[in-house]
């Protein structure tokens, strides 16, 4: 992993925590056997690989559905009931991490495609302003900044394409590789370099047009 | 907190901030398998909904072909006429749809336009009728 964040100097070289689980160097073992058992219809199995991966899936959905909570949600259980189908097909010998945000990412781009309304909407620039509002649910100075910048790089998101924005979260908070999405998105190394180079670009160019900077 | 401070944006964890708001928290293992056993039944439906129109088509298609080659063999009813060396027939065999045959014969060898018309029905059948 660190020595794919290697391959790109541009790009952020955080490796986050827990994010060894499933990795170029391959899966956790225990995730494999429960993978195993609940591929035979061990639904207990099932349900213990799916809790070990839930941060996981949830959050690669909701980033492939640009935060989007209804769509994220609709993404999330889709996700869990393909996987749940097709476990059995799953080969031991690919990698199980690569396996599950594969069907993910399928289902998160059905479900945003049969809710096509939801991305009708382009946010403006100027609708930013909006989202400067005071959230019901931050406290301090803080958590209201906190979430008024989220709310802007959430609206800075939908700029993005959906397969760009789901590759910068593995890339930037689950810490997979150049050559690990590459394989992941059955993408050139350096699609996969230029690809997440735009995307923070344009990422980047959004939100400096509302004054922030993306560190 | 300095306006510096205010202006930036840390991607990695706002990405994941954002990620985690939006999602749901919990994961609704009932729902998934009610939903997974739900779905062969519909697939079922499809296929069986696929199936009958396509056996419906076939059928009808078959029932087409029969049709045409039916309608093409009663144009031909007249197997052949007796007298070769007349312009006209005297005597014409013909054979129904159901195979039975039996002979017509004309009073006149003139050019009567019942004769006639029994050349011209021979004529434009003698491709499949002999």
């Amino acid at each position: 992993m660190s020595a794919g964040k290697k391959e790109s100097g541009r790009l952020t070289p955080a490796t986050p925590k827990g994010a060894s689980d499933s990795t170029a160097a391959g899966d956790d073992p225990f995730d494999l056997e429960l993978a195993a058992e609940a591929s035979r219809g061990d639904k207990g199995a099932f349900e213990r690989l799916m809790w070990r991966w839930w941060d996981r899936i949830r959050g690669y959905c909701a980033a492939f559905v640009a935060f989007d909570p209804e769509l994220a949600e609709e993404a999330a259980q889709e996700s869990l009931i393909r996987i749940y189908k097709a476990l059995p097909r799953w080969r031991r010998d690919s990698p199980l991490g690569g396996y599950l945000y594969g069907i993910c990412r399928t289902a998160s781009a059905d479900v945003m495609r049969t809710n096509a309304r939801h991305h009708a909407h382009s946010v403006q620039v100027g609708e930013f302003e909006a989202f400067s509002l005071e959230s019901p649910h931050a406290t301090g100075e803080a958590d209201v900044l906190r979430e008024e910048a989220n709310r802007m790089l959430s609206a800075a998101m939908q700029e993005l394409e959906p397969v760009d924005r789901s590759m910068l979260y593995l890339h930037e908070v689950e810490g997979k590789g150049l050559s690990e999405l590459g394989k992941m998105y059955n993408l050139p190394l350096g699609t996969v370099k230029s690809r997440l180079f735009r995307a923070r670009d344009k990422l980047g160019s959004l939100l400096k047009e509302m004054g922030y900077e993306l560190s | 907190m300095s306006s510096a401070e205010k202006k930036t944006i840390g991607l990695k964890a706002a990405l994941r901030d954002g990620a985690m708001a939006s999602a749901p928290s919990f994961p609704d293992f009932a729902e998934v398998y009610r939903k997974a056993e739900q779905r062969p039944h519909r697939v079922r439906r499809a296929v069986l909904s696929t199936a009958i129109v396509a056996v419906a088509a076939a059928a009808s298609f078959w029932v087409g072909i029969y049709w045409n080659n039916r309608s093409s063999r009663d144009g031909a009813l007249i197997d052949s006429w007796s007298s070769s060396s007349s312009s006209a027939p005297t005597a014409v065999s013909v054979s129904t749809s159901g195979g039975e045959q039996s002979q017509v014969v004309l009073a006149s060898t003139q050019s009567t336009a019942v004769n006639l018309f029994v050349q011209d029905l021979w004529e434009s059948s003698s491709n499949v009728g002999q």
